[in-house]
């Protein structure tokens, strides 16, 4: 009982001095977590889009900002990622929370086209998927597995870049070496364990209405 | 005449130096209502910057170009700097760009300077991912704020999206700490 009593304290004392996060990274998702279901959000392909539609082994869902340099610096790079995986069952999901003019849906069509989007590109006025999955920057990845559990959440890989006014792009730290969900990608496609769960995302904050 | 020449000497002299020292004393005096330029600094300077402020309250403002929210937000750190300087305060902003990218530093004290926001700057004169790494940052903007004994007492960022700081939740950390 007093070993009970103890325990009890303790937990309450963590509780009220550490900031509560599920993930490392992340204050609301945690590896292994369900997706958080979304009914009919629009896509930039004009029809709309929800959970429960997605039938691919692989979701891999990444929150963005037309304006954020972050996701400017890396947009070839995940136009990439979903031509590299087109004859795999992995399905790219592109999420917009933001709610500046050059955020939302019209902006992000343009951008799209611009950058040659290949996938869904949806916008979360509600802004609750984006709250569900904690997603706080843009680029943040989150690559769930068949069974829609949590199985890489973070950047894409480890020197993400930015553009820069000239239109320039550059590494933060050169060429990335480690590129985390293509690897989160391939070994679920092989049903391996990720090496890499989870990584501090790099980018613009989202603003989330209070 | 050999003594009106020499008074007239002296007296060129005299203003001479009187503009030499009014040379000097300008900037000064300006630099009391006028924004400084951002200082650079590392990562081990900025611990040490921090205990120099110890027996004061030091809000920090970490901000960049590339974060429009926080661009948004500084005019509020600046009502909130005037509104208490005067009252053992200090306000400081720690620029996150890249040390690389001379345009946005620029862009970045141009910024400054048009805010009248006449409180130290500085720039993390780092690697940025390093910096987000042993600040523990997630992202920015992020106000941190220290106690009297220069220990970290608020941490106000958007980390969590259902708990999103505002200019209040500054002002009132900072009465907090002002009353406590």
């Amino acid at each position: 009982m007093k070993t009970i009593i103890q325990i009890a304290i303790v937990t309450l004392v963590y509780s009220t001095v550490s900031p509560i996060f599920a993930g490392q990274y992340n204050a609301i998702l945690n590896i292994g977590d369900k997706l958080p279901e979304f009914k009919n959000l629009p896509s930039i392909t004009g029809k709309t889009l929800s959970s429960d539609e997605v039938s691919e082994h692989i979701l891999v869902l990444v929150s963005l900002a037309n304006h954020c340099p972050w996701v400017k610096g890396m947009d070839k790079d995940l136009v990439e990622l979903s031509q590299e995986f087109k004859d795999h069952s992995v399905r790219i999901i592109g999420l917009s929370m933001n709610h500046r003019e050059d955020d939302i849906l019209p902006a992000m069509k343009i951008h799209a086209e611009n950058i040659g989007y290949d996938f869904d590109y949806l916008f979360d006025e509600s802004q609750q998927l984006g709250r569900a999955l904690g997603a706080t920057r843009t680029p943040e990845y989150f690559v769930f597995n068949k069974n829609r559990e949590l199985i890489y959440m973070g950047a894409l890989y480890n020197s993400p870049a930015k553009m820069n006014k000239d239109g320039s792009i550059k590494h933060i730290n050169g060429e990335p070496t480690e590129h985390y969900v293509k690897n989160a990608v391939i070994s679920a496609l092989n049903n391996k364990p990720v090496m890499t769960e989870e990584t501090r995302a790099h980018g613009c904050s989202v603003k989330y209405v209070q | 005449m050999v003594a009106q020449s020499s008074m007239y000497n002296k007296l060129w002299r005299f203003t001479l130096i009187i503009w030499l020292i009014g040379i000097y004393i300008t900037p000064f005096s300006i630099k009391a209502d006028s924004v400084s330029p951002m200082i650079p600094i590392s990562l081990s300077q900025w611990q040490t910057k921090l205990k120099d402020h110890t027996g004061n309250i030091v809000v920090v403002d970490m901000w960049a170009m590339w974060c429009t929210n926080c661009i948004e937000r500084f005019p509020e750190m600046v009502k909130l700097h005037n509104k208490y300087k005067d009252e053992n305060v200090i306000f400081v902003s720690m620029n996150l760009d890249d040390r690389e990218d001379s345009s946005s530093i620029i862009d970045a004290n141009h910024f400054l300077a048009t805010m009248n926001a006449t409180f130290t700057h500085y720039h993390m004169d780092e690697n940025l991912m390093l910096t987000f790494n042993e600040l523990d940052l997630l992202g920015i903007p992020a106000v941190l704020i220290y106690d009297q004994f220069g220990n970290e007492k608020f941490r106000l960022t958007g980390d969590n999206p259902n708990k999103q700081f505002t200019e209040y939740d500054v002002e009132n950390a900072i009465i907090t700490l002002l009353y406590k």
